[in-house]
């Protein structure tokens, strides 16, 4: 209210000086709930009121009603459908972490220009759409496609062509693929922090290389190795296209019924207690990591 | 550090007064064109057929009525059932599967009713004439083989020889959907045409069963023509339009397909309900309806139209490569769009649980 009141009868500067007293005051008190509100108007937009939507969804035809949910327990398969979810997303976290670790590791040590041409290599998969990414890795997979014929006519290392594509294998190929940049850049702004200068320290006390890498950087590196397996596997959970594309009968995730459910079938009600089945799984894992770090803090402290 | 704090709060107000005032002024110019000239979104399925749709239906259709088309791909009714929902109707026609446009309540929900005073459908037959929607063109989805699998004189010629992995060896190829698997297997057990519906869904995947391990259920239609001519697949369920369209840019593409017990389908014209612009929507369906030009479709296409009369227009040549042809030949199964609109969403869960048996 002060801020559009009118310049008052008084001396004019005096009246400016006031103002901006008052105005720096208010900015002083609300600045932090500034700095955060938009933070919470962007949360309560794109993640609170869609999530209550579904939820919504999920139990109205059009009173309120269970059966959707009723459907689900009917059916073991769904459960199964669950686990082979689950399984999918552990599997390649696993992988996408063995793989996204070292590639950190050596961002962090690389020179400036070492790190920005493999920064260029880390990103350009990043910015491809997944679905040109699926149908390059079935002309890269197939029983006639660039792997197997590497590995059976030119150097003859198998006798017969692989199975690759269709089956577990190539579900796990693509979506390690989709999730490395994202591993790799979340650990090395992690990794980054860590001071160097006490692996050099080390390795001055007499730790070679190894044991120096061992004893101090991999612990130090820890936190932030769990927090990035965590959020990767999280992702993992949603996937839907490239299972879709690249598996095969039995590679089914909730994700993908999800999406059949509400695109193809139309049966948005089902469709969304899929959803908060797979959103319910995700919050019961988050809830034990974030139950697990504190427990570790408080350890530590 | 107040002198600094204050610009940049103002720069920031001035920044945002601007941007609200450029968002203001972008908002309102496509209502102030919309004046001048009235513009149509139609939502197709995109790739070449859109191309040729746009090319041979839109831009005749602009210069004669001075009605602008815009056309947008990958027409999907969940977002047309959200766009309804939210009253945000951003589409004025779509084409639609027949599965999408049954004549029940629940697609009166999602579509206008057509005002057929307005649309001529002189040509068009009669149980292609819908409430909701009115019929455009016709497929077939077909047996599709690899010629270097199966050259000539051994390839298959029935969906019965798609389930006969000793005569016919090699890796098949099916749409991981319920929908034409249960229409090709019963047909493989040499159940007739007119005795498919209803379908006897525990006779159709104890079919499936024989070949369980050797099938590929691929997702998207674009991939069968392309894991086929790899060799990837031996066999697979395509659309003859994909499969002549393939053959058309590659013409050495170890490619081909049957017509016998081909699955014909039908694509309809609809209007979301709420469209703003449902008067010029219905002008463009009656333009897409015209035989003549249904004719140029056909020919750049290979999709078959759903006007009779623009068979009079084409040469046999052109009438072979097309399914309404080989369905007055009596090689096609028609597939029934109304049985599985009523059937599809059990029937995805009993594929799904067929699927994760072993």
């Amino acid at each position: 209210m002060i801020l559009v009141r009118k310049p008052g009868p008084t001396f004019r500067d005096h009246a400016g000086d006031v103002r901006e007293q008052t105005f720096d005051r208010l900015l002083t008190r609300f600045g932090p709930v500034a700095l955060w509100l938009p933070g919470v108007a962007f949360m309560v937009a794109f993640f609170l009121l869609p999530v209550g939507w579904i939820v919504a969804q999920s139990v109205l035809d059009p009173g309120f009603t269970l059966k959707f949910y009723e459907r689900l327990a009917a059916a073991p398969e769904y459960a199964l459908v669950l686990w082979i979810s689950i399984k999918i997303g552990l599997i390649s976290t696993l992988f996408t972490m063995l793989a996204a670790y070292p590639v950190a590791y050596l961002l962090v040590i690389a020179q400036p220009t070492a790190r920005a041409i493999m920064m260029a290599c880390i990103l350009l998969p990043f910015w491809t759409n997944i679905l040109v990414r699926c149908y390059a890795w079935m002309l890269v997979l197939q029983t006639k496609g660039l792997v197997n014929t590497a590995l059976v006519d030119w150097f003859g290392v198998v006798g017969s062509p692989l199975p690759l594509l269709f089956n577990l294998t190539g579900v796990i190929i693509g979506m390690v693929h989709y999730l490395l940049p994202i591993a790799i850049l979340t650990l090395y702004a992690g990794l980054k922090t860590i001071d160097l200068r006490l692996v050099r320290a080390a390795q001055g006390l007499g730790a070679n290389p190894v044991r120096a890498f061992l004893a101090v950087f991999l612990p130090l590196s820890l936190p932030t190795l769990r927090a990035t397996t965590m959020l990767v596997f999280v992702l993992s959970l949603g996937f839907y296209v490239t299972p879709a594309l690249l598996g095969g009968r039995t590679e089914i995730t909730v994700a993908m019924l999800v999406s059949t459910y509400f695109s193809d079938v139309l049966n948005w009600g089902f469709g969304a207690a899929l959803a908060v089945l797979l959103l319910a799984v995700t919050l019961v894992g988050l809830t034990i990591y974030f139950a697990l770090e504190r427990n570790r803090t408080r350890v530590a402290a | 550090m107040t002198i600094w704090r204050k610009k940049t709060w103002r720069t920031t107000l001035h920044a945002g007064l601007a941007a609200a005032a450029l968002a203001a002024t972008l908002t309102l110019m496509p209502q102030h064109a919309a004046a001048q000239q009235e513009t149509i979104v139609f939502s197709g399925w995109g790739g070449t057929w859109q191309a040729a749709e746009k090319k041979y239906y839109f831009e005749s259709f602009e210069k004669a009525t001075g009605i602008k088309v815009i056309d947008v791909p990958d027409v999907n009714l969940s977002k047309i059932k959200a766009m309804v929902a939210s009253g945000n109707v951003e589409w004025d026609l779509v084409q639609a599967i027949g599965m999408w446009v049954p004549e029940k309540p629940a697609t009166d929900q999602l579509f206008e009713a057509l005002d057929y005073s307005r649309i001529k459908t002189d040509g068009v037959p009669k149980e292609l004439i819908r409430r909701n929607g009115v019929a455009t063109a016709t497929f077939a989805q077909v047996l599709a083989y690899n010629t270097d699998a199966f050259p000539k004189g051994k390839a298959p010629t029935s969906w019965t020889d798609f389930f006969d992995l000793k005569k016919f060896p090699g890796k098949r190829g099916f749409l991981n959907q319920p929908r034409y698997a249960l229409e090709a297997s019963l047909a493989a057990e040499g159940v007739a045409k007119k005795d498919l519906y209803p379908i006897t869904v525990d006779r159709a995947l104890k079919k499936w069963d024989t070949i369980k391990n050797d099938v590929v259920f691929w997702e998207q239609w674009p991939q069968a023509p392309g894991l086929l001519a790899s060799g990837e697949l031996a066999m697979t369920l395509s659309s003859q339009a994909r499969i002549g369209g393939l053959l058309q840019q590659e013409k050495e593409a170890p490619v081909a397909f049957i017509w016998n017990q081909g699955i014909m389908t039908v694509d309809f014209l609809a209007i979301p309900k709420g469209s703003k612009h449902k008067e010029a929507a219905q002008k463009l369906i009656a333009w897409m309806l015209d035989p003549a030009r249904q004719a140029e479709y056909a020919k750049a296409t290979a999709v078959g139209p759903s006007n009779t009369k623009a068979f009079d227009l084409l040469d046999e040549k052109t009438k072979e490569t097309l399914p309404s042809y080989h369905f007055t030949k009596d090689e096609l199964i028609v597939f029934n769009d109304l049985w599985w609109s009523d059937n599809l969403d059990p029937l995805t869960e009993i594929w799904n649980k067929w699927k994760l048996a072993k």
